[in-house]
């Protein structure tokens, strides 16, 4: 028996080079008029002769040697080795021709889909499918009959005869195990059958038309033997399980018939695949009316030999497809660059995760997330690629079950016309939704035609700020719009919004203000990045986040949020960034401020005293309780102490931006930017920070001079309130210059 | 219908992917209330970025052409049948045929050429029987 697959893999290997399509011999892609190349015979001749003579060797060295079963094995191996071998040569030979000759210079590469294969697809073949779903609900009906008059012993395994040989004391495992493995193996093939039908189509561009026609009877006729072999697998389990039971005899009516059928199912399904060939090649395919050579179309084939490692694997991370035909070998390959995700579309994300930190730990991650996915193949390493594959094929009837249609993970973004501004490029007004809130927002794109540039997005600091960095008190701070002034005369375009309660964007959906929480904030963030992404000419793999001042811990979260996933953004600016936990940084600058009171002779020495002291009393109480102690040493911060900002305040003092630092890895690029006349955000902040990125290799900080915590130009000594009411103010000049050779590397 | 893009042309693939279906529509090789195939399903069969396909949907749903649901996918939602457009909705295509007529008078184009040959395109799309695909061939 062991000569046996020896000849039929032989003779498959033989035939593989006119199974496969013309227009990828030895899995090489080729344009069509290069198919007559006498390089290609010259190789097919030199593989036949190898397999044939390797082949014929094996075989006769088995059967001389008497045919013992470890040789058949060895035997095998050493023909799969040989044949591998023959097929590198082959491939190499003509690659080196391809290449040499420059055959798809000047071509015009192009890919074409069907949509009718798709809108209009190949119904699911249910009859086919009716055997070997009927065998096994008989098998599961009568092994519940059966159990109560099981015998005491069960045979669990018999001999090429259909002896029984091995045997296990009655259980239920035992009795019911090879039910559950025929269940299980069953809805498996079923559901690769589905998958096999949704499989890539990888249309000949020379011919679509027709293409597209074979691949329809490519894919049901894989589909259809798949369901075959399930029948026979069906019919094998069923059998061994009636002898099991003692309802027949296996060794007396039927010996061979349990034998033959695994290979039987083996046989069924290579003979259909030889019969249509890969990707329907062999199959003759009529022109519909009004066809013909006419509806050929002068353009060729994409070269994607790239994808295909060593002609056999694919790895595509572009591709999101998990089934794609083989190039030199018959049926269906996995893309290895893909990891096998399943229900995308239903907000959940189901990938491995194998970097992203311990989210339950995390207070703002804990929480379930409704926005909408994009995701991304991601870089897989070549050592993940066996569980991978292990992991696909047990996901496979997930997917069956989860029904697996591909959704549209759409919320609305509404945009208005495009209109060019005085901030160098595109703006556009646009809105997107997050959690239950509409917010506006602006997109400022540099001038590229046609190429997808980087994009930013920009994270506001604290309070009412508005996406151009203003509020009410102050309508011409203009910060944030100064940095995308910069990034878009830098090439990169720039998404700012108003968060909820600042500019245009209103508390709508918030009547309860303590509910508008850090949770929130960070949301519309994440919200505002996804749909960034999602706008044309936009690059996804190119994006970098802007947090100034409170802003800077959101894109902290973000990043840290988002690493080891594909959406993860390629760099951060953290523009005079909270430094510290924020409830410390309030009170050093409460601190600050009595002091210059007490020194400008508004406040007595004592009093400066006593209220310094009550802001430790303050802050302990409101990390202890999440409430503001009920006396205050300082009337005037009651109103600041209110519950909106108390919730917010009480949640971000929990996050120390050193420690979220700490956790972004040993390679984001980090720009940390501190203007030296900033009061706000001092250098002992900065310092706590850059603590936190000590092992990030690519974390960078630049001190602005005279700037101050909006990163314009300060003279003499900074007073914010005079110099924030001050519109005539420039921005620091060293600003651009810094951001660009900090974003020279992603362009 | 058959949707072809040209892998390393200028133009970015899901500007292609627009055009290929607004062309589509024009020659009624798409009608309203056809279906277009699920964002992932068409970048396997295409072997790009979902991203890419997203963006191209994305651009067709703003431009009032296809509607998209979370069960019903991309539908084709406007087609020659249903009645002039809006005031505003033609705006943008105004901008654009104007760089494009612009473009065949500097190339020396004389007007009756160039009017015959809009009217030709336009001929295409009314005949309602081209390829569409073909058509975006003929037209890079």
């Amino acid at each position: 028996m062991t000569v046996f697959p020896i000849l039929l893999i032989g003779l498959i290997a033989w035939m593989l080079p006119a199974l496969v399509p013309r227009s990828v011999p030895f899995a090489v892609r080729i344009p069509g008029a290069r198919a007559k190349e006498p390089v290609i015979a010259q190789q097919r001749r030199c593989y036949r002769y190898g397999i044939a003579a390797i082949s014929l060797v094996v075989a006769a060295v088995v059967l001389a040697t008497g045919n013992r079963p470890p040789l058949g094995g060895l035997g095998v191996a050493a023909e799969l080795a040989g044949a591998f071998a023959l097929f590198q040569v082959a491939r190499r030979r003509i690659m080196a021709a391809k290449h040499r000759e420059q055959w798809f210079a000047g071509l015009r590469q192009v890919v074409v889909a069907d949509t009718s294969l798709r809108t209009d697809p190949e119904p699911y073949p249910w009859r086919w499918a009716v055997p070997s779903i009927a065998l096994t609900a008989a098998t599961v009906v009568i092994a519940i009959l059966r159990y109560p008059h099981l015998p005491a012993r069960l045979a669990t395994h018999f001999d090429a005869a259909g002896h029984a040989d091995r045997y296990a004391s009655v259980s239920l495992g035992s009795a019911f195990g090879p039910v559950a493995a025929q269940v299980l193996g069953t809805a498996l093939l079923l559901g690769l059958a589905a998958l096999v039908l949704r499989s890539k189509a990888q249309l000949d561009a020379e011919d679509p038309q027709t293409a597209g026609a074979r691949h329809r009877r490519f894919v049901s006729s894989g589909a259809r033997a798949l369901l075959l072999a399930a029948a026979c697998l069906s019919v094998t389990f069923l059998l061994t399980s009636l002898t099991a039971w003692k309802l027949i005899d296996l060794a007396r009516p039927a010996p061979a018939l349990v034998a033959i059928m695994p290979p039987l199912g083996v046989v069924v399904l290579v003979a259909v695949l030889v019969r249509v060939g890969q990707n329907g090649s062999r199959l003759r395919i009529r022109a519909s009316p009004g066809t013909g050579s006419a509806r050929r179309t002068t353009a060729g084939n994409r070269d994607d030999d790239r994808y295909w490692r060593l002609g056999l694997l694919y790895f595509n991370r572009d591709d999101p497809s998990l089934l794609v035909p083989h190039r030199f070998w018959l049926g269906w390959t996995l893309n290895l660059a893909r990891p096998p995700r399943l229900g995308h579309h239903r907000g959940h994300d189901r990938y491995p995760r194998w970097r992203t930190p311990d989210r339950s730990a995390h207070p703002l991650t804990a929480r379930p997330e409704s926005g909408d996915h994009h995701e991304r193949p991601t870089a897989v390493s070549a050592a993940r690629v066996p569980l991978r594959a292990l992991v696909a094929a047990t996901a496979l009837l997930i997917a069956l079950s989860a029904g697996c249609s591909g959704g549209h993970p759409y919320k609305a973004a509404t945009a208005a016309p495009r209109k060019a501004s005085g901030d160098g490029g595109t703006t556009r007004e646009l809105s997107f939704r997050s959690g239950p809130d509409t917010l506006p927002a602006t997109l400022l794109s540099p001038d590229h035609w046609g190429r997808e540039v980087p994009g930013a997005l920009i994270i506001s600091g604290s309070g009412p700020t508005d996406r151009d960095g203003n509020d009410r008190q102050f309508p011409h701070l203009d910060t944030n719009r100064n940095f995308a002034r910069a990034l878009s005369g830098d090439g990169v375009a720039t998404l700012r919004y108003d968060k909820l309660g600042s500019g245009a964007a209103g508390l709508g959906a918030h009547p309860d203000p303590s509910d508008v929480d850090l949770d929130l904030y960070a949301r519309e963030a994440l919200d505002a990045y996804r749909t960034l992404a999602r706008q044309p000419g936009i690059d996804p793999h190119r994006l970098i986040v802007v947090g100034h001042s409170e802003g800077g811990l959101f894109a902290l979260w973000l990043a840290d949020r988002l690493k080891g996933t594909p959406e993860a953004p390629q760099a951060l600016v953290l523009a005079a960034p909270l430094g510290r936990r924020y409830l410390d940084v309030v009170a050093r600058q409460l601190t600050d401020q009595y002091r210059r009171a007490q020194a400008a002779g508004q406040l007595s020495a004592k009093d400066a005293a006593a209220r310094i002291a009550d802001l430790k009393r303050i802050i302990a109480t409101l990390r202890e309780t999440g409430k503001p102690p009920a006396h205050l040493a300082d009337p005037a911060l009651a109103p600041a102490l209110n519950p909106m900002n108390v919730a917010f305040l009480v949640r971000a003092d929990r996050l120390d931006p050193a420690d979220l630092a700490r956790r972004l890895g040993p390679s984001l690029p980090v720009l940390v930017l501190r203007g030296t006349k900033d009061v706000q955000v001092d250098a002992g902040d900065i310092d706590h920070l850059m603590h936190g990125l000590a092992a990030d290799r690519a974390a960078q900080r630049a001190d602005i001079p005279d700037a101050d915590h909006l990163f314009k130009v300060v003279t003499g000594t900074p007073n914010p309130p005079v110099d924030y009411a001050n519109a005539g103010r420039p921005f620091a000049p060293q600003v651009a210059p810094r951001l660009a050779s900090f974003l020279a590397p992603l362009k | 219908m058959l949707l072809s893009l040209e892998v390393d042309g200028a133009v970015p693939l899901y500007q292609q992917l627009r055009d290929r279906v607004v062309e589509a529509i024009a020659s009624g090789a798409l009608r309203r209330g056809d279906s277009l195939p699920a964002t992932r399903q068409l970048a396997a069969d295409l072997g790009i970025n979902m991203h890419t396909v997203n963006k191209a949907y994305d651009l067709l749903r703003q431009e009032g052409l296809i509607r998209l649901g979370r069960r019903t996918g991309a539908v084709v939602s406007r087609d020659p049948a249903s009645g002039p457009p809006a005031a505003g909705e033609i705006a943008q295509w105004e901008q654009q045929a104007r760089t494009m007529l612009a473009e065949a008078v500097a190339k020396g184009l004389s007007p009756l050429e160039t009017l015959r040959g809009c009217q030709a395109i336009l001929d295409d799309f009314t005949a309602g029987s081209r390829d569409p695909a073909l058509l975006g061939e003929s037209a890079s």
